[in-house]
Protein backbone atom coordinates (compact mmCIF):
# COMPACT_ATOMS: atom_id res chain seq x y z
CA UNK A 1 0.00 0.00 0.00
CA UNK A 2 1.76 3.09 -1.05
CA UNK A 3 2.44 5.95 1.43
CA UNK A 4 1.77 8.82 -1.18
CA UNK A 5 -1.29 9.84 -3.51
CA UNK A 6 -0.61 8.33 -6.89
CA UNK A 7 -2.75 9.88 -9.76
CA UNK A 8 -3.96 8.35 -12.95
CA UNK A 9 -6.27 10.63 -14.00
CA UNK A 10 -6.55 9.11 -17.79
CA UNK A 11 -8.23 5.95 -15.48
CA UNK A 12 -10.34 7.87 -13.88
CA UNK A 13 -14.15 7.15 -14.25
CA UNK A 14 -17.39 8.07 -13.16
CA UNK A 15 -19.07 5.30 -13.62
CA UNK A 16 -16.07 3.48 -11.09
CA UNK A 17 -16.06 5.14 -7.78
CA UNK A 18 -18.41 3.12 -5.06
CA UNK A 19 -17.92 3.78 -1.06
CA UNK A 20 -19.63 5.02 1.79
CA UNK A 21 -19.01 7.70 3.95
CA UNK A 22 -19.76 5.70 7.49
CA UNK A 23 -16.59 7.71 9.28
CA UNK A 24 -17.85 11.45 8.43
CA UNK A 25 -21.75 10.18 8.67
CA UNK A 26 -24.23 8.04 8.61
CA UNK A 27 -25.82 6.14 4.88
CA UNK A 28 -25.15 7.58 1.99
CA UNK A 29 -28.17 9.96 2.12
CA UNK A 30 -31.28 10.42 -0.60
CA UNK A 31 -29.93 13.45 -1.94
CA UNK A 32 -26.75 11.86 -3.22
CA UNK A 33 -29.04 9.93 -5.42
CA UNK A 34 -30.73 12.90 -6.49
CA UNK A 35 -27.58 14.65 -7.20
CA UNK A 36 -26.31 11.75 -9.52
CA UNK A 37 -29.15 12.00 -11.41
CA UNK A 38 -28.59 15.68 -11.96
CA UNK A 39 -24.96 14.68 -13.06
CA UNK A 40 -26.02 12.09 -15.45
CA UNK A 41 -27.98 14.78 -17.40
CA UNK A 42 -25.56 16.75 -17.71
CA UNK A 43 -22.57 13.61 -18.26
CA UNK A 44 -22.51 14.16 -22.06
CA UNK A 45 -21.79 17.69 -22.00
CA UNK A 46 -18.82 17.51 -19.63
CA UNK A 47 -15.48 17.59 -20.58
CA UNK A 48 -13.00 14.91 -19.85
CA UNK A 49 -11.28 15.26 -16.67
CA UNK A 50 -7.79 16.07 -18.50
CA UNK A 51 -9.43 18.87 -20.76
CA UNK A 52 -11.05 19.87 -17.20
CA UNK A 53 -7.85 20.25 -15.45
CA UNK A 54 -5.87 22.32 -18.48
CA UNK A 55 -9.05 24.87 -18.41
CA UNK A 56 -9.15 25.17 -14.83
CA UNK A 57 -5.20 25.46 -14.01
CA UNK A 58 -5.47 28.28 -17.08
CA UNK A 59 -8.11 30.01 -16.05
CA UNK A 60 -7.33 30.07 -12.23
CA UNK A 61 -3.74 30.74 -12.80
CA UNK A 62 -2.49 31.13 -16.21
CA UNK A 63 1.48 32.57 -15.96
CA UNK A 64 2.01 29.75 -13.46
CA UNK A 65 3.44 26.06 -14.19
CA UNK A 66 1.07 23.32 -13.18
CA UNK A 67 3.19 21.59 -10.84
CA UNK A 68 3.96 24.63 -8.34
CA UNK A 69 2.27 24.49 -5.32
CA UNK A 70 0.91 28.17 -4.83
CA UNK A 71 -0.88 28.06 -0.94
CA UNK A 72 -2.70 31.02 -1.46
CA UNK A 73 -4.11 29.55 -4.85
CA UNK A 74 -4.79 26.47 -3.46
CA UNK A 75 -6.46 28.01 -0.01
CA UNK A 76 -8.68 30.29 -2.21
CA UNK A 77 -9.95 27.22 -3.61
CA UNK A 78 -10.60 25.58 -0.49
CA UNK A 79 -11.89 29.38 0.70
CA UNK A 80 -14.57 29.50 -2.48
CA UNK A 81 -15.37 25.54 -1.86
CA UNK A 82 -16.38 26.38 2.06
CA UNK A 83 -17.80 29.74 2.70
CA UNK A 84 -19.09 30.18 -0.93
CA UNK A 85 -20.51 26.92 -2.67
CA UNK A 86 -20.97 24.90 0.53
CA UNK A 87 -22.31 27.81 2.72
CA UNK A 88 -24.48 28.54 -0.20
CA UNK A 89 -26.54 25.11 0.03
CA UNK A 90 -26.35 24.74 3.72
CA UNK A 91 -29.40 25.14 6.11
CA UNK A 92 -29.76 27.28 8.49
CA UNK A 93 -29.91 24.46 11.41
CA UNK A 94 -25.86 23.35 10.27
CA UNK A 95 -24.72 26.95 10.44
CA UNK A 96 -22.81 27.79 13.79
CA UNK B 1 -36.44 30.63 0.02
CA UNK B 2 -38.08 33.81 0.92
CA UNK B 3 -40.69 34.76 2.06
CA UNK B 4 -42.39 36.18 -1.12
CA UNK B 5 -41.38 33.21 -2.78
CA UNK B 6 -43.25 30.37 0.10
CA UNK B 7 -46.34 32.55 -0.72
CA UNK B 8 -45.74 31.92 -4.61
CA UNK B 9 -45.19 28.52 -4.24
CA UNK B 10 -48.24 27.84 -1.73
CA UNK B 11 -50.55 30.13 -4.00
CA UNK B 12 -49.24 28.22 -7.62
CA UNK B 13 -47.86 24.79 -6.19
CA UNK B 14 -45.18 25.30 -8.48
CA UNK B 15 -42.64 22.44 -7.50
CA UNK B 16 -39.46 24.18 -5.34
CA UNK B 17 -36.53 23.82 -6.87
CA UNK B 18 -33.78 21.55 -6.11
CA UNK B 19 -31.26 25.07 -5.71
CA UNK B 20 -33.11 25.84 -2.89
CA UNK B 21 -32.93 23.14 -0.44
CA UNK B 22 -31.02 22.59 1.79
CA UNK B 23 -28.23 20.24 3.11
CA UNK B 24 -25.95 19.69 6.10
CA UNK B 25 -22.27 19.86 5.83
CA UNK B 26 -21.71 16.59 6.30
CA UNK B 27 -24.09 15.63 3.19
CA UNK B 28 -22.09 18.10 1.16
CA UNK B 29 -19.25 16.66 1.61
CA UNK B 30 -20.20 13.13 1.17
CA UNK B 31 -21.65 14.06 -2.34
CA UNK B 32 -18.10 16.08 -2.68
CA UNK B 33 -15.59 13.03 -1.50
CA UNK B 34 -17.82 10.49 -4.31
CA UNK B 35 -16.35 13.20 -6.89
CA UNK B 36 -13.16 13.03 -4.85
CA UNK B 37 -12.36 9.58 -4.28
CA UNK B 38 -12.66 9.28 -8.60
CA UNK B 39 -9.56 11.73 -9.49
CA UNK B 40 -7.05 9.14 -8.77
CA UNK B 41 -8.34 6.53 -10.89
CA UNK B 42 -10.08 3.32 -10.33
CA UNK B 43 -10.36 2.33 -6.44
CA UNK B 44 -8.68 -1.19 -6.49
CA UNK B 45 -10.87 -4.23 -5.68
CA UNK B 46 -11.70 -4.51 -1.86
CA UNK B 47 -10.35 -0.63 -1.51
CA UNK B 48 -12.24 1.87 -0.33
CA UNK B 49 -11.35 5.80 -0.34
CA UNK B 50 -12.45 9.11 0.01
CA UNK B 51 -10.78 11.89 -0.73
CA UNK B 52 -12.34 15.56 0.58
CA UNK B 53 -11.58 19.56 1.27
CA UNK B 54 -12.46 19.32 5.14
CA UNK B 55 -11.75 23.65 5.55
CA UNK B 56 -10.41 26.02 3.34
CA UNK B 57 -7.18 24.65 4.70
CA UNK B 58 -7.62 20.79 5.16
CA UNK B 59 -7.68 17.90 2.88
CA UNK B 60 -8.11 14.49 3.84
CA UNK B 61 -7.58 11.20 1.97
CA UNK B 62 -8.48 8.23 3.24
CA UNK B 63 -8.27 4.79 2.08
CA UNK B 64 -9.37 1.33 3.48
CA UNK B 65 -8.35 -2.14 2.51
CA UNK B 66 -7.95 -5.82 3.57
CA UNK B 67 -4.46 -6.96 4.07
CA UNK B 68 -4.04 -10.12 1.76
CA UNK B 69 -1.50 -11.26 4.25
CA UNK B 70 -3.45 -11.12 7.58
CA UNK B 71 -7.31 -10.47 5.86
CA UNK B 72 -7.51 -7.99 8.01
CA UNK B 73 -8.73 -4.39 7.43
CA UNK B 74 -6.23 -1.85 7.38
CA UNK B 75 -6.42 2.34 6.55
CA UNK B 76 -4.54 5.08 6.37
CA UNK B 77 -5.96 8.53 6.90
CA UNK B 78 -3.53 11.60 5.26
CA UNK B 79 -4.31 15.04 6.17
CA UNK B 80 -2.97 17.82 3.97
CA UNK B 81 -2.65 20.74 5.08
CA UNK B 82 -2.49 24.00 3.28
CA UNK B 83 0.16 26.55 5.23
CA UNK B 84 1.75 29.96 3.37
CA UNK B 85 5.24 28.40 3.07
CA UNK B 86 3.74 24.88 1.51
CA UNK B 87 1.88 22.06 1.89
CA UNK B 88 2.36 19.64 5.26
CA UNK B 89 1.00 15.89 5.33
CA UNK B 90 -0.16 14.26 8.80
CA UNK B 91 -0.59 10.45 8.56
CA UNK B 92 -1.86 8.53 11.37
CA UNK B 93 1.04 8.93 14.33
CA UNK B 94 3.44 10.02 12.50
CA UNK B 95 5.11 13.68 12.58
CA UNK B 96 4.61 16.31 9.76
CA UNK B 97 6.49 16.07 6.52
CA UNK B 98 6.43 18.81 4.10
CA UNK B 99 4.85 17.43 0.71
CA UNK B 100 7.42 17.60 -2.14
CA UNK B 101 8.22 16.22 -5.62
CA UNK B 102 5.69 14.08 -7.12
CA UNK B 103 3.20 13.74 -4.28
CA UNK B 104 3.25 17.43 -4.38
CA UNK B 105 2.60 17.55 -8.10
CA UNK B 106 -0.17 15.39 -7.72
CA UNK B 107 -2.02 16.74 -4.76
CA UNK B 108 -1.95 20.42 -6.03
CA UNK B 109 -3.53 18.72 -9.33
CA UNK B 110 -6.07 16.44 -7.17
CA UNK B 111 -7.04 19.94 -5.78
CA UNK B 112 -7.28 22.03 -8.45
CA UNK B 113 -9.45 18.92 -10.20
CA UNK B 114 -11.48 18.54 -6.81
CA UNK B 115 -12.57 22.30 -6.98
CA UNK B 116 -13.65 22.18 -10.59
CA UNK B 117 -15.26 18.44 -10.73
CA UNK B 118 -17.58 19.43 -7.30
CA UNK B 119 -18.09 23.22 -8.47
CA UNK B 120 -19.15 21.66 -11.76
CA UNK B 121 -21.28 18.33 -10.50
CA UNK B 122 -22.12 18.98 -6.96
CA UNK B 123 -22.95 22.71 -7.06
CA UNK B 124 -23.79 23.24 -10.57
CA UNK B 125 -21.68 26.43 -11.60
CA UNK B 126 -19.21 27.31 -13.53
CA UNK B 127 -15.92 26.32 -12.05
CA UNK B 128 -13.80 29.22 -13.90
CA UNK B 129 -16.89 32.02 -14.80
CA UNK B 130 -18.83 30.86 -11.06
CA UNK B 131 -22.05 31.28 -12.89
CA UNK B 132 -24.73 29.19 -12.66
CA UNK B 133 -24.81 25.85 -14.87
CA UNK B 134 -27.77 26.04 -17.39
CA UNK B 135 -29.39 22.75 -16.73
CA UNK B 136 -32.81 22.28 -16.61
CA UNK B 137 -33.91 22.45 -13.23
CA UNK B 138 -34.61 19.64 -11.26
CA UNK B 139 -37.30 19.49 -9.44
CA UNK B 140 -38.20 17.81 -5.70
CA UNK B 141 -41.01 15.19 -6.32
CA UNK B 142 -43.83 15.05 -3.95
Amino acid sequence: MPDTLEFNPAEASAEKASFSMSEIGAAEPAQMAEAQSLNSQQAEAQPTVGQAHQEVAAALEPSAPESAADPDRLRGLGNRLVFGYRAMHVGPEDRG
Amino acid sequence: MSFLQKIKHFITGDPQPVAFKRHTTRDLIRMESKIGAQLFGPVPKGHRREFFCLDETAWIWYEEWIDPTTKKKRSITTRYEIHPNGILKVQDGQPYQSVEGEELKNIVMAIELYYEQVVRHVYHHDPVTSKPLHVQPATIKR
